[in-house]
């Protein structure tokens, strides 16, 4: 099997499909505020920045503005690149910047590619002419080997990304949650474990987990789905006393042909339970 | 990422990490491997070393991975060489792999048990 030429990239109001080499290694997670930057082992590749922008701004100008400031002599060529405004310099030692602003989620999106033995105008130009919008009802969010689809309710609350272990968790106002988690070495993690036993020692002993059935993937890797009881968030007063019993899912599946145990946790009431929640996941 | 910075990474990538010459290996079990390195005190202390029973040598197990990895720093090998071996044998990302390899490698060469050959920046 040859491996796929791009990768998506699924983050605050963008999706982008980047090539495989290109990993998350900075990011802050603000939707109003927030930036992400991109390397692959040679160096820094792309950095993403957005800002709340009510209002549509003077972009070029800005663009141009950001890119004097390498550039000494002739002013800076800004060009449009689809919907969006390109600086590409000549020179290949300076950063090259393209910038749109989306009027939907009021912000204002910059990529800024820096010097890079890659970089190349052919592989910018594809860069931004796969960019999608991520702001609508369904969000993607893709990044680290993790990829699942949300609706927009459930925001990016937590991210860990470790070494052969990385982890999204989602939330909501009404403090329910999704976790999900992909892991690598798995033959070892499952050498003395199944996983059950790894899926109970992820959620710790507090937590009694009831083994609920086979689950397997839509491409028939090996899953398991399990239950568990958890007191929701009270508001009230002792709420943590008076709150209801929510019961949590847990499935968790192993991927031997990729070394990876993948493990998604929801946590809801019942009537906010996202019942294909499974099907919104991506594995390689 | 400024210039500098990039060239640290490329130093870190093409370094070549080996073992320092004093160190003794034992197989440790499980498939690990115990690093046993003499540990050489100034003349004086050795009356307040046989007092508190300081031990002559230090020792290090390494687990099978770690044991694997350590086996393959021979000086030859980049660090590049050890991540690129480990990401194709855990199917792991570089960034992943570099991570585990680094922090192994930071630990040994800290402990002195690896000694880290960096290329001449010319």
């Amino acid at each position: 099997m040859s491996a796929p030429a791009t990768r998506r990239l699924g983050w605050h109001h963008l999706c982008l499909d980047l090539p495989p080499a290109w990993e998350v290694i900075r990011f802050r997670n603000q939707a109003e505020d927030g930036q992400l930057a991109l390397a692959n082992r040679r160096g820094e590749a792309l950095a993403a920045f957005w800002h709340r922008a009510p209002r549509v701004p003077e972009l070029a100008r800005a663009i141009a503005a950001v890119a004097q400031v390498g550039e000494q002599g002739t002013p800076p060529a800004v060009v449009p690149c689809g919907e969006w405004l390109l600086h590409l310099p000549d020179e290949p030692g300076l950063p090259a910047f393209a910038g749109r602003h989306l009027a939907a989620a009021g912000v204002l999106l910059v990529l800024v590619f820096p010097p890079h033995p890659d970089r190349h105008p052919a592989l910018l130009h594809q860069v931004l002419a796969s960019y999608a919008p991520n702001d609508g009802p369904e969000r993607r969010w893709a990044a680290f080997g993790l990829d699942i689809t949300l609706p927009a309710a459930w925001r990016l609350a937590e991210l860990e990304a470790l070494p052969a272990c990385q982890r999204f968790t989602f939330e909501t106002r009404h403090e329910e949650a999704i976790s999900l988690a992909r892991f690598g070495l798995a033959s070892r993690l499952l050498a003395h474990d199944d996983l059950a036993t790894f899926a109970a020692r992820r959620k710790g002993r507090r937590t009694r987990l009831r083994r609920a059935g086979p689950a397997p993937r839509p491409d028939g890797a090996p899953g398991e789905l399990f239950t568990y009881d958890q007191r929701g968030s009270g508001r009230a007063i002792l709420g943590a006393l008076l709150a209801r019993v929510w019961e949590g899912r847990l499935w968790a599946w192993h991927r031997p042909d990729c070394e990876r145990v993948w493990l998604l946790d929801h946590l809801a009431r019942p009537r906010h339970a996202l019942a294909d929640l499974p099907q919104r996941v991506r594995d390689p | 990422m400024t210039t500098s910075a990039r060239q640290v990474l490329e130093l870190q990538l093409a370094s070549r990490p080996r073992p320092n010459p004093a160190l003794r290996q034992e197989p440790a079990p499980g498939g690990g491997l115990a690093l046993i390195l003499p540990v050489q005190r100034p003349p004086w202390t050795r009356y307040v070393a046989w007092v508190v029973r300081l031990p002559p040598e230090r020792r290090l197990e390494l687990d099978d991975l770690g044991a694997a990895l350590f086996r393959q720093c021979d000086g030859e090998r980049t660090v590049e060489a050890l991540v690129d071996g480990l990401a194709a044998r855990w199917q792991l990302s570089f960034f992943e792999a570099r991570g585990l390899v680094l922090h192994l490698l930071q630990r040994l060469v800290q402990r002195e048990y690896l000694l880290l050959v960096v290329p001449d920046r010319a």
